[in-house]
């Protein structure tokens, strides 16, 4: 029943993408009573869960990069050409 | 007088201006290559001037043009197929996930670091830094939220290499971050 801190980093990992068994959560709950490391390491992996998804949500406003002018004339001709020759 | 703001966004002639550079924000960050993302955002345009007669209006033009991006990208994964390395899925290669003293948690809030243009600098930067393979499961996973069975139908992966993937490529991101912002402060 006992884990080590590699076995409680994989548990945290996973358990953000299914559902443990009862068995893996009652030891992961254990282990994490027992080691503030791995509290740590478990509450930085919900901030990357929850960076990240406000980095999906926000891209189109704030990832750095821009379509260049080029590809955007590429673009605008590529749709006024006909259809049958694009 | 009514004004139908919507209007001048339906004029396709306008929609490289109006959206070319949020699209292609949106790829870049998930793809991770200009080239292919100037690519994929080209493809969106043109599939949705063909079935521009299926836009109703219901959504922006912007959120319509997005979801077709968003298949683009999923096509493309399918189309062309990330290697899984072997040694990517050896649970031998696990590192202890905080082999280094752990500082504290975390404390910006995610709000406040995506208007920050420094961390999109280094999350980007953490992200090249990621297998292929597990960048893609990364991303869908954690910028667009699907479910591990959703990614799987994509990747062709069985449950256990998508986890493996998943914690191999937090454990590295987490490192990055650590490294090269949270540590930095």
């Amino acid at each position: 029943m006992s884990l080590n801190c590699k076995d409680a980093a994989r548990l945290l990992s996973e358990k953000r993408d299914r559902r443990l068994s009862w068995r893996a959560r009652i030891s992961l709950r254990l282990h994490m009573l027992a080691c503030k490391m791995c509290k740590v390491y478990g509450s930085q992996l919900d901030t990357v869960g929850r960076v990240c998804r406000e980095a999906g949500l926000r891209a189109e406003h704030n990832c750095p990069g821009e379509l260049p002018d080029e590809r955007k004339q590429r673009i605008k001709d590529a749709m006024t050409r006909d259809p049958r020759d694009r | 007088m009514a004004v139908d703001r919507e209007a001048p966004s339906r004029d396709p002639s306008r929609w490289v201006d109006e959206h070319g550079d949020a699209l292609f924000r949106f790829a870049v960050l998930r793809v991770r290559d200009p080239d292919l993302a100037a690519d994929l955002v080209q493809d969106t345009f043109l599939s949705a001037l063909k079935g521009i007669e299926g836009f109703r209006g219901g959504s922006s033009v912007r959120t319509w043009l997005t979801g077709i991006l968003k298949h683009k990208i999923i096509d493309h994964y399918r189309r062309n197929k990330s290697e899984v390395l072997e040694s990517d899925l050896h649970p031998e290669g696990d590192e202890l996930a905080h082999a280094e003293s752990l500082r504290s948690a975390w404390k910006e809030s995610p709000a406040s670091l995506v208007e920050d243009r420094e961390f999109w600098t280094v999350l980007t930067g953490c992200l090249d830094g990621l297998p292929e393979a597990h960048r893609r499961a990364f991303s869908m996973r954690e910028f667009d939220g699907l479910s591990g069975e959703e990614i799987r139908k994509v990747l062709e992966v069985t449950p256990t290499n998508l986890w493996v993937m998943l914690h191999r490529a937090r454990t590295k991101l987490r490192r990055c971050l650590e490294t090269n912002w949270f540590g930095e402060k």
